[in-house]
């Protein structure tokens, strides 16, 4: 999966699990700092993304993201190991 | 017309500088009525408070019931409710916007309820974890092979919070992961709420509660030990409340039977919004400030 197709995807999810708008998840945000998510919202989109993908993404590596933008970093290397 | 049921939230909800948008407005005058009924500065605690300051039950407690009380006021009177219910804590203000308690009521109560928990604590340290992507069953399994550990939020399917001791806590959390949990987030809460640990807060809380001018609901309102509709005898339910689990998951379930089209989350946070939102047929909105109620009326 491309960077932009997985930055769309966490907007989606964003929109539908998180109570935000799509703009506001931006490569250099935080979801915590900026975006005021909680650690439990965190992680329920974190599997909402997992089930999706039918990927894992370990949490000891979620919870040192710090922002967007290394989240999709995440993610597309996951999603290149699963392919 | 939207079929409408109103949820208020419990603690674990509380963010500094939550009052900030209602300050000079008229609901205000409930944090006034709170810092007079409590004597403390309540308005501080809405302010100007820091995460820590804010984490200790009783202020956190007290501060999330005054937030959640202006929204309600706020409110009232511009949209039709059919139901209420409230998470744990937030049973206290679904009474008042059933028009069983009245404010400055609640707000004593839930001092006090803040303040019997808060000592109940210190006597017996506890914690609790939520447990996610494991079936009820496999949760309650786990508490029940584990010493002091305790299911204390059913929240919905796939998500209970277990409750106990340290120790409890842990080894129910791993026995749920063997079990199928696929995460397990520790909660940083100092108690062991919802379970027998909390026997000295009940018993505290007794007296005021059997003191408090409870009214008939005017609305049905759904709780937490039963996911029934009640309309009267709080004192004993909201007893039993501290030291059994919160049936919320049952709750929205109730709420879908009953028809309900939207669930307006009244107070900081937004956790029941995204508990509501998972249940068919119900759009759920959280309201924490007046741009949010601007927004939904």
């Amino acid at each position: 999966m491309d960077r932009a197709a997985v930055l769309n995807l966490l907007r989606v999810k964003a929109v539908e699990l998180l109570d935000l708008e799509a703009d506001q998840i931006q490569e250099g945000v935080s979801f915590k700092t900026d975006l005021d998510v909680d650690s439990l919202a965190l992680v329920e989109y974190t599997m909402a993304l997992e089930d999706e993908l039918d990927i894992s993404l370990p949490e000891e590596e979620v919870a040192n993201l710090q922002s967007v933008g290394s989240f999709v970093d995440l993610i597309v290397s996951k999603t290149e190991a699963a392919a | 017309m939207t079929t409408t049921a109103l949820v208020f939230p419990g603690q674990g909800s509380q963010r500094p500088g939550m009052g900030a948008p209602w300050a000079g407005r008229p609901e205000w005058e409930l944090v006034d009525i709170a810092s007079g009924v409590v004597g403390i500065d309540v308005a501080h605690l809405l302010l100007a408070a820091d995460a820590d300051e804010l984490r200790p039950t009783a202020r956190a407690q007290l501060a999330t019931h005054v937030v959640s009380l202006m929204v309600l006021a706020c409110l009232r009177d511009r949209v039709d409710v059919a139901v209420v219910a409230g998470h744990s804590l937030g049973e206290y203000t679904a009474l008042v916007a059933a028009g069983a308690l009245e404010p400055t009521d609640s707000i004593r109560l839930v001092a006090e309820r803040g303040a019997a928990m808060q000592s109940a604590c210190e006597l017996a340290p506890g914690t609790m974890a939520a447990v996610l992507g494991a079936d009820t069953d496999a949760v309650d399994e786990a508490c029940s092979r584990t010493p002091d550990a305790w299911p204390a939020n059913y929240n919905a399917p796939q998500h209970v919070v277990v409750s106990g001791t340290v120790a409890g806590v842990a080894a129910a959390s791993e026995l749920a992961k063997e079990l199928g949990a696929r995460r397990v987030l520790p909660l940083p809460v100092g108690g062991a709420f919802h379970t027998p640990l909390m026997e000295p807060a009940a018993e505290r809380l007794r007296a005021a509660l059997q003191a408090a001018p409870f009214g008939t609901a005017a609305l049905p309102v759904i709780s937490n030990v039963d996911a029934l509709d009640h309309r009267d005898g709080w004192a004993g339910r909201l007893q039993s409340q501290l030291l059994s689990p919160v049936q919320w998951s049952r709750t929205m379930q109730s709420l879908q039977a009953r028809g309900i089209e939207r669930v307006l989350e009244c107070g900081p946070g937004g956790v029941l919004t995204a508990l509501a939102r998972r249940v068919d047929g119900i759009a759920a909105v959280a309201l924490a400030g007046p741009a949010d109620l601007e927004t939904l009326l």
